[in-house]
């Protein structure tokens, strides 16, 4: 794992990036944490990277959480390639799972955020469009509407109910088995 | 930077007052929808304006859907159709399509809304399909005149549902279907040979109540890239022709009016059949005709069902069906299929009912059979080689655990309620010594309970396993008294075990010891799924 990992580092190196958010505070990582992003990784390959990549739509406070959750994921993603062919299977294995396993609580302890920064991570990661972390912040959401009735969820997020009482009936009636 | 009460404060103030998630855009909207379980998902449409139709736009965007994990209410089949059926402007071809209704109870209504679902997929240009319709199980009935078989109930395709080939401007080059699998349907009204199951790669039908064989070999002829074939609880289904050079999945379960079975397929990979026997009381003979499949890796033969009864003068073709599978590396086979072997006429053609199985190594025994039955399996063994065999699997027949019940003190610990000498005989005495399984790592007996014949089938086993690597039993899942009586049961054999090898009784539950291939035992499956067969206990 850590022969690989360094190897990558090593590339990358060379190649930081400087990432700037809505309230102008500067964030260096390297090409392979900030390539998780779709988004960034068209900008390097287009060469438009020098001076910085302003994000106007993150700010400093969650693109900070973001670059955690890059980083993290990017030694993932590293450890994947360096380690297939230099372990033999059994051992790849048991590394593997293990560090999956470590990948899985980073996720949980990661997601222990309030519901506005939930919010913001679910639209930075979407403006980003870095795949993992808006299918882990949406699963997240949807966790929390699951088993809920409408009224509960309602108050839960403070969403108002502008259907009419007919219109509202009607919805239930046409799908009554989803209410049953 | 703001200090930490202002962003607490701020965040708290936000979270009071703003609708965040309903300000998402569409598209988050629906990756959170597509990640709840569809009736969660359905029942945000009652939130709000905002939501009311978003659950329908995100399954009708979805490329990919799949409702086979969840049994959904038939009733939903009406909405759902019109979901998939209905352009929300540029989403992209629907490519799967999978769902499992539950319909209860039946109506004229629901057929349409079905049928209308299957057409709306197909319509999208899915490339796989896969419907199926389960009816509510029925209240048992305890009157023994009663209708055993539910009334047939199924969904009658559209005629002109395989007739046009995507007639969606939107979907570019016409896409054929490559997967179908229909549960509870009827092609009666299919015009065939139908030419949009021409790309076919995988057939799979289920209680297909008034399928015939005509009808079966007309969509046979349709798709000649048919390279998997499932024909499952088929009723009315007495003969099954397949004769195709791709073909290398072939299943035939539950089909009970089966009487012929004609199978022309050398690519063929993979065999289970699961039905009668040659003979079966008050029925015809089943003629099995499997021609030679070189290939052959797996097949699952198995015959154990209450109805069955075996004929031992009957001329039957079961040695044929068991030639075909010789070469094979891995088999299942069950106890009333040993005893036809055993009880066989020497076939034409055929040295006798036995052949040697050069590449045989992982053999799974379903065991549902009283005493006589172990005498067979021993006569299995001495008369067949297996030369290269690593693992055996045996599962008996599944009973009850009661200790108290006078039956189970009396039969399972003691060999006195068999009087027939010859198996005693040949359990115990008959040809030890000749077979060695000189291979054999692996043995795994599911459902042991330590009975007598459980013991004598261990110890056979033992006998001839010198090499022996790993033993589990598994017991059936019970109190806990059962697992010290089962443990004390076999010590008495575990002197046959090899020093150096690895020994565990176990629970079902605290079982994690490798399985044998085939993992559904279709002898053992829910009643519902039995129901409509003919036998004593359905």
């Amino acid at each position: 794992m850590a022969s690989a990992g360094s190897g990558d580092e090593k590339a990358a190196a060379a190649a930081m990036i400087t990432l700037i958010s809505s309230d102008n505070e500067k964030f260096e990582v390297t090409e392979a944490t900030a390539t998780l992003s779709q988004t960034i990784r068209h900008m390097i390959e287009d060469g438009c990277t020098d001076g910085g990549v302003p994000l106007p739509n993150v700010t400093s406070k969650i693109l900070a959480r973001v670059i955690e959750y890059c980083k993290k994921h990017a030694t993932a993603a590293a450890g994947e390639e360096g380690s297939s062919s230099s372990f033999s299977d059994a051992a790849f294995l048991e590394v593997d799972r293990a560090f999956l396993e470590e990948l899985e609580e980073f996720d949980d302890a990661f997601l222990e955020v309030d519901r506005a920064t939930l919010f913001d991570l679910i639209l930075a990661a979407n403006y980003l469009d870095i795949k993992g972390l808006l299918n882990l912040t949406c699963q997240k959401v949807a966790d929390s509407v699951k088993g809920k009735t409408p009224e509960q969820i309602r108050e839960m997020y403070n969403i108002v109910n502008d259907l009419t009482p007919e219109e509202e009936a009607e919805i239930r009636r046409e799908t009554q088995w989803a209410f049953e | 930077m703001e200090s930490h009460s202002q962003l607490r404060r701020a965040s708290m103030e936000e979270e009071e007052e703003d609708d965040r998630l309903s300000s998402l855009p569409d598209e988050l909207l629906h990756s959170i929808l597509r990640d709840l379980p569809l009736k969660d998902a359905v029942r945000t449409a009652a939130l709000s304006r905002r939501w009311a139709p978003q659950w329908a736009r995100a399954l009708a965007a979805s490329p990919f859907v799949d409702l086979a994990g969840v049994v959904v209410p038939g009733s939903a089949a009406a909405t759902i159709g019109r979901c998939i059926a209905e352009d929300h402007g540029g989403a992209p071809a629907l490519d799967v399509f999978r769902i499992a209704l539950r319909v209860e109870p039946p109506s004229p209504a629901l057929r349409r809304d079905i049928a209308g679902l299957v057409a709306a997929a197909v319509a999208r240009g899915a490339r796989e399909v896969d419907v199926k319709v389960d009816l509510a199980p029925l209240p048992v009935v305890q009157d023994e005149d009663a209708p055993l078989a539910p009334p047939p109930w199924v969904v009658e395709l559209p005629g002109d549902l395989f007739q046009q080939q995507q007639a969606r401007p939107s979907s570019s080059a016409a896409r054929l279907l490559e997967r179908l699998a229909l549960g509870r349907f009827s092609l009666k009204s299919v015009p065939l040979p139908a030419a949009a199951l021409a790309g076919l790669r995988s057939l799979s039908l289920s209680h297909c109540d008034d399928l015939v064989e005509e009808e079966l070999e007309g969509v046979l002829a349709s798709c000649p890239a048919l390279e998997s074939l499932s024909l499952r609880s088929c009723p009315d289904l007495t003969a099954v022709t397949v004769a195709s050079s791709r073909l290398r999945a072939l299943q035939v379960v539950g089909c009970w009016a089966l009487e012929e079975l004609w199978v022309d397929a050398p690519a063929l990979e993979s065999l289970t059949l699961y039905g009668h026997t040659s003979y079966r009381l008050f029925g015809p003979i089943v003629e099995f005709h499997v021609g030679a499949a070189p290939l052959l890796r797996d097949a699952y033969l198995s015959h154990l069902h209450p109805g069955d009864c075996i004929d031992i003068d009957h001329d039957c073709s079961y040695p044929y069906l068991y030639s075909a599978v010789a070469n094979a590396r891995i088999l299942t086979l069950c106890s009333t299929g040993w005893a036809i072997l055993r009880w066989s006429p020497v076939a034409e053609g055929l040295h006798g009912p036995y052949m040697d199985m050069p590449n045989l190594e992982e053999l799974q025994l379903l065991v549902d059979l009283e005493d006589l039955e172990y005498q067979y399996m021993s006569t299995f063994f001495l008369a067949i080689s297996f030369p290269v065999l690593q693992r055996i699997f045996v599962r008996l027949r599944r009973c009850d655990w009661d200790a108290d019940s006078p039956a189970t003190a009396a039969i399972a610990w003691t060999g006195e309620n068999i009087n027939d000498d010859e198996s005693q005989d040949m359990m115990i005495g008959g040809g030890e010594n000749e077979v060695v399984l000189d291979r054999l790592i692996f043995i795994k007996i599911v459902n042991f309970t330590g009975a007598w014949l459980d013991l004598q089938l261990l110890s056979f086993f033992l006998d001839r396993a010198p090499v022996l690597q790993h033993l589990v039993l598994v017991t059936v899942e019970g109190d806990e008294h059962l697992l010290e009586v089962v443990q004390d049961r076999v010590s008495a054999v575990l002197h046959k075990v090899p020093r150096e090898a690895r020994v565990a009784v176990c629970r079902p539950s605290g079982d994690d010891s490798p399985n044998h291939a085939h993992t559904s035992f279709f002898h053992e499956g829910p009643v519902a799924d039995l129901r409509g067969m003919p036998g004593p206990n359905f």
